[in-house]
């Protein structure tokens, strides 16, 4: 095989795992943000014992390798009786891991919301539904998108850890190339960095265009127009 | 509005309820005293104004009236209705109740405006009376105009506050007060915020309001509109009420030390 | 616990204390080295030729949508079969300080932004060369604003050196997956090594922050971007 033909082989090869590695990804989202919408609500609101514990989790996951934590989820939670799938152990890994980061997303919107809007709501007599619903909330969320976004790439470069556990996602399935073939270590290599490139780089470029797009409008880098 | 009553009229029904009274309400935060134990009748219809340095205690006083900060001792009563009393022996209503009424009966203005920054003019006017009165949108929409158009600003209603001057923001933030019709309105030190070409703007919208018999509590540094627009002036100093009366009285001829000291550093530094 | 319990929880001790070695010790080395590569970014993403900045800018877009994994491949297999041998601890130290090296580049030219315009003029009234107010005047401000996103990526890079356990680097993940392979006591060892990474990284972090708060001038709202794993500063 020659140099093209050999990539075109490789790519062929890893294409399937390529969707897997998307997969995973999406599904880790939703995941995630459960995680992190559950680990929040404790830490804005002060709850005696419950709070300090969501402190410590997100504490926790900030200092504490996600490889490690796949291989509890993967290698130790079955002598407790607890088996998953590699597949399951990842998404599950993934999501308890950047949930936390999302926590950190979340809180930080909540507490930009300044405090005046807050009183400027209770003195309008808003209940905290709508308080929530008209003021917090379309406030707290503009802050926390292009971090939420973010977390998204996050979790997609993150995928690649399940290799270890022989998810044959697009990084795991170059091993399986090579072993199969005894060949295409680097065009394999090329490969998974162009699809990590292609789908990173404009998604990044969206991320910080969406921290520019969602300020509100006169406030922050846009210079404001008095008229 | 039943509330106008120029002074010396013969009082109608019910103008004997005060607007607003507070009965020995007392706040500290820590050890400090910053409210001791107030007693304070608003009349409707009346432009009340206060004066004081700054810590004592004239903000404070807003914010436990409209229910931002929890008193610790006393009672207020707005519009005959109890809306909190902490005196031993009584009973209180309840939270819920108590800020029905506070919905109903008052609205405040702040120094720092708060906006909503993702609203515009318009919406920020409108939010009250739909998300919370439940209007219909169109009605609320066209009170709202009506109200920016009373405080000048029709045409910058499609604006978003970052868009906005801050005497415009702050004339926003008192259509947005008065889209819910409140019997009192307070203002914290609305203009303290604002350039001095900016403040006249502001003023000019409360004086018309108080020409229209809207109750006002008025917590400034403002002289000028204390003189001029305020039917009693009361001077606060460390929680307590040291001095009240007609604003001109007050002002040209205190009775108290601690008034003519304060008087003499904010009218010489003007 | 009985005795033989206790035996056999002594018997990680060596192999553990070994690992835990490599991994506290790794983190400094290669934020160090990220960190000098991060400031030669910054100031070429500073650069006033477009010629200088455009490949900067580049390869920092390319280099940090590109896994750490990935990186540690790179620098591992890649460079071994174009003839590059590099040992396993060298290869990983510079695939994470590569991808570092990228991060710190964006958030310390961020700091340099955040500079005053006005104290190039004061270097340059002052008579000092263009490198020297780099030395002298930019950078020690620009690195003290964003001393506060530094210690979250040195947090990162802490947890990232665990990777370098899958190229055979005997670091603390290394060795705890040797031991649960002889013994096939996985529960057990994961989660004494799971505390011991949890203990380290807080004593880091603490000690982190308590420099931070001594070296820190005034630093207006740069917390904000410690929240970002990743924090993306703008280059555009």
């Amino acid at each position: 095989m020659d140099g093209l033909e050999r990539f075109l082989d490789v790519a062929h090869f890893m294409a399937p795992a390529a969707v897997t590695t998307l997969l995973v990804a999406l599904v880790s989202f939703p995941g995630a943000l459960t995680v992190a919408a559950i680990v929040t609500v404790p830490r804005i609101h002060r709850i005696p014992v419950i709070s300090w514990l969501a402190d410590q989790y997100v504490d926790f996951v900030r200092t504490t390798p996600l490889l490690l934590h796949l291989f509890f989820v993967y290698f130790a939670l079955p002598f407790v009786g607890i088996r998953v799938e590699p597949i399951t152990a990842g998404v599950l890994t993934l999501s308890l891991h950047v949930g936390a980061y999302q926590s950190e997303v979340l809180k930080a919107a909540y507490h930009a919301v300044p405090r005046g809007l807050v009183e400027a709501a209770d003195v309008l007599g808003m209940s905290r539904l709508v308080r929530l619903r008209r003021v917090m909330l379309p406030l707290a969320l503009r802050v926390a998108l292009p971090g939420l976004a973010n977390s998204m790439i996050e979790i997609l470069m993150d995928t690649v850890i399940l290799s270890v556990v022989a998810v044959v996602e697009i990084f795991y399935s170059r091993t399986l190339y090579f072993y199969q073939f005894f060949a295409g270590r680097i065009e394999s290599l090329i490969l998974v960095c162009l699809f990590f490139v292609i789908i990173g780089v404009p998604a990044g470029r969206l991320v910080r265009r969406l921290e520019r797009r969602f300020t509100i409008p006169g406030s922050g880098s846009e210079p404001a127009r008095i008229l | 509005m039943t509330s106008m009553t120029p002074a010396g009229a013969s009082p109608g029904p019910g103008d004997d309820i005060p607007a607003v009274e507070l009965i020995g309400v007392s706040k500290r935060f820590g050890s400090n005293m910053v409210l001791d134990s107030v007693d304070l009748r608003v009349r409707k219809g009346e432009i009340l104004v206060v004066i004081g340095p700054s810590g004592s205690g004239k903000t404070t006083l807003l914010r436990c009236l409209i229910g931002l900060v929890p008193l610790d001792d006393g009672r207020i009563e707005i519009d005959g209705e109890c809306v909190v009393d902490l005196r031993r022996g009584h009973p209180t209503p309840s939270a819920r109740t108590a800020e029905a009424i506070r919905r109903r009966k008052l609205g405040m203005v702040f120094q720092s405006f708060n906006l909503f920054p993702h609203r515009t003019a318009l919406e920020n006017v409108m939010e009250g009376p739909v998300y919370v009165r439940h209007a219909p949108r169109d009605q609320a929409r066209a009170d709202a105009e009506r109200l920016l158009a009373q405080v000048g600003l029709a045409e910058r209603r499609h604006h978003y506050p970052a868009q906005l001057s801050g005497g415009q923001q702050q004339r926003v933030a008192i259509a947005r007060a008065l889209a819910m019709k409140p019997e009192v309105i307070l203002f914290d030190e609305v203009t303290s915020a604002l350039d001095p070409e900016l403040t006249g703007e502001v003023l000019a919208v409360m004086e018309e309001l108080a020409e229209q018999g809207q109750t006002m509590i008025v917590v400034t540094h403002e002289m000028g509109f204390a003189r001029e627009v305020g039917d009693r002036l009361l001077f606060m100093d460390q929680g307590r009420i040291i001095e009240q009366g007609d604003p001109r009285t007050v002002l040209d001829a205190p009775q108290q030390d601690r008034t003519r000291k304060f008087l003499s550093k904010v009218l010489h530094t003007h | 616990m009985n005795e033989q319990d206790l035996q056999r929880l002594l018997g990680y001790v060596p192999d553990l204390a070994g690992g835990l070695f490599y991994t506290i010790v790794l983190t400094p080395i290669a934020m160090a080295s990220a960190t000098i590569l991060g400031v030669l970014f910054a100031i070429g993403l500073n650069a006033p030729r477009r010629i200088i900045r455009t490949p900067i800018q580049w390869f920092i877009e390319v280099a940090r949508s590109i896994p750490e994994l990935v990186h540690v491949f790179i620098w591992y297999e890649a460079f071994a079969i174009m003839g590059l041998v590099l040992p396993a601890i060298a290869a990983g130290i510079g695939a994470l300080t590569v991808v570092f090296g990228a991060f710190l580049g964006e958030v310390i030219r961020a700091g340099v932004l955040a500079v005053e315009p006005t104290q190039w003029e004061s270097g340059q009234v002052l008579g000092m060369s263009r490198w020297t107010i780099w030395r002298r005047v930019i950078l020690p401000q620009a690195l003290r604003t964003v001393l506060p996103v530094w210690s979250s990526y040195y947090i990162s890079m802490y947890k990232a050196t665990a990777l370098l356990g899958l190229i055979t680097v005997p670091d603390l993940l290394f060795r705890a997956r040797g031991l649960a392979s002889q013994n096939f006591r996985h529960f057990e060892i994961y989660t004494i090594v799971l505390v011991l990474y949890f203990i380290v990284g807080k004593a880091s972090l603490a000690i982190i922050r308590r420099y931070e708060r001594r070296l820190r001038v005034d630093v207006p709202k740069s917390e904000e971007l410690t929240l970002l794993r990743h924090p993306l500063a703008d280059h555009t």
